[in-house]
């Protein structure tokens, strides 16, 4: 607290009155009085000086704090947050894709082993498809695309956009990185008459590899039947994928393959 | 009539920066803190519908996040959890020797900043940096106004004291008294 020594002449606003003033919170009446004496009282001049500097450096101090980039698994978190809260209904189509939250909880490990054997029954027919009639690799190993122009597709295609390939008609549905901060596209191809495979490619070391693929049954337009959604969804939690991407971050994503 | 959950998740991705400043300086440790932004937020979303439009988000969202804080608090001082010391000498100096050296020399800002009163850097954080009216600050921290004042002209005098701006009132202060 500061004293005000007996000789020194004594002002007759409080501190509380001279921060008020600083910090715009003082009615207009007092405010004038205040600017009336600051010309001829040195203490009033110090203490108005005390607390604007503070104010200043305070907020000067702690601006760096903003500056800090917020932890990825905290934005990506807020952010499936935000879009689950605004959530597209089933059906109506989103802006960008699937914008869908998937949300990185700790998926059920007996929801991922179930999703796996599903998938396992599906991946193999799908590879074929996309591996151009080469045999994949291994079983449910990560298979690498090798069809050119699938993986030309998934390199330029904005989610919400399809392409009609020799293969069958594309439709990008979203991007979003995995936990290893792989780029990730979910999309969907429908090949000739009945049959829609649903699938996720990551990126790793530089080329597509299809980690993920479902059979969509149907040439049913909007929807997606809940045992397919399902496997998808575990697996996407499996394997902790992060919010979709926005329309420019896909860009941006995608620029940087090139 | 805009849904309120749509106003309130619009804003909340945008003012993760702040709310997570705030929390810091809540909290102390950016672990702790980015626990609490995740839950703050959620309970937002959660509880949209009592947001008042054309009321300060800012306001609302720290009033959210402190609210969770002192729960967890509480939580701790029942459970007989001691409050964390050694995030707050992370910030100041621990050894007594940097204690000692601390007197002599004069603080920055920020650690000035870290010394207040838990009450006194709340109400500085939300007013000086966030910029929130008295008012709105007293809604925050659930305190009258004239709380906010009184924490607040403590606040800044004592960051004046430790950071060495006093110094300069020391002199003015000599000079008049010699005059």
């Amino acid at each position: 607290m500061p004293t005000v020594t007996a000789g020194i002449e004594m002002t007759t606003f409080s501190d509380e009155t001279v921060m008020r003033y600083v910090d715009g919170e003082l009615d207009e009446e007092t405010s004038a009085l205040l600017e009336a004496e600051l010309a001829t009282d040195a203490d009033l001049n110090r203490r108005l000086e005390m607390f604007a500097e503070t104010r200043l450096a305070a907020q000067e101090a702690l601006r760096p704090m903003l500056d800090e980039p917020v932890p990825e698994q905290l934005q990506a978190s807020v952010e499936a947050m935000v879009a689950k809260a605004k959530g597209s209904p089933a059906g109506q189509s989103a802006p960008i894709g699937n914008t869908k939250a998937r949300l990185f909880s700790p998926a059920n490990d007996w929801v991922r082993v179930a999703a796996a054997a599903c998938i396992a029954a599906v991946l193999g027919v799908a590879a074929g498809l996309m591996l151009g009639g080469r045999e994949p690799a291994s079983g449910l190993q990560i298979a690498g695309i090798e069809n050119e122009e699938l993986a030309t597709a998934l390199g330029s295609v904005p989610s919400g956009d399809e392409k009609t390939l020799d293969s069958g008609a594309f439709k990008a549905v979203s991007s979003f990185r995995d936990s290893q901060q792989a780029l990730c596209r979910e999309f969907e191809l429908a090949i000739a008459n009945d049959s829609r495979v649903s699938s996720v490619a990551c990126v790793d070391a530089g080329k597509w590899k299809l980690r993920f693929a479902v059979n969509l049954p149907g040439n049913d337009q909007d929807y997606a039947p809940a045992s397919s959604s399902e496997a998808l969804d575990a697996y996407l939690a499996g394997i902790n994928a992060g919010a979709p991407l926005s329309a420019a971050e896909e860009k941006a994503a995608l620029d940087g393959l090139r | 009539m805009v849904d309120r959950k749509t106003v309130v998740a619009d804003q909340l991705v945008d003012f993760l920066p702040n709310l997570r400043r705030f929390a810091i300086s809540l909290c102390r440790s950016r672990q702790t803190a980015d626990d609490l932004v995740q839950a703050a937020c959620e309970r937002a979303l959660a509880s949209a519908d009592r947001f008042e439009p054309g009321s300060r988000f800012d306001a609302w969202m720290f009033r959210i996040l402190r609210n969770l804080w002192i729960d967890q608090l509480r939580r701790q001082k029942t459970a007989g959890v001691q409050d964390n010391i050694e995030d707050r000498h992370d910030l100041v100096g621990s050894s007594g020797e940097r204690v000692v050296e601390a007197r002599l020399t004069l603080k920055s800002v920020s650690e000035a900043i870290a010394d207040l009163m838990d009450e006194q850097r709340e109400v500085l954080l939300l007013v000086c940096v966030e910029e929130l009216s008295y008012r709105d600050a007293a809604e925050v921290l659930d305190i009258p106004v004239g709380t906010v004042m009184s924490r607040l002209a403590r606040a800044r005098k004592n960051i004046s004291a430790a950071t060495g701006l006093e110094s300069v009132d020391a002199r003015y202060a000599n000079r008049d008294g010699r005059d």
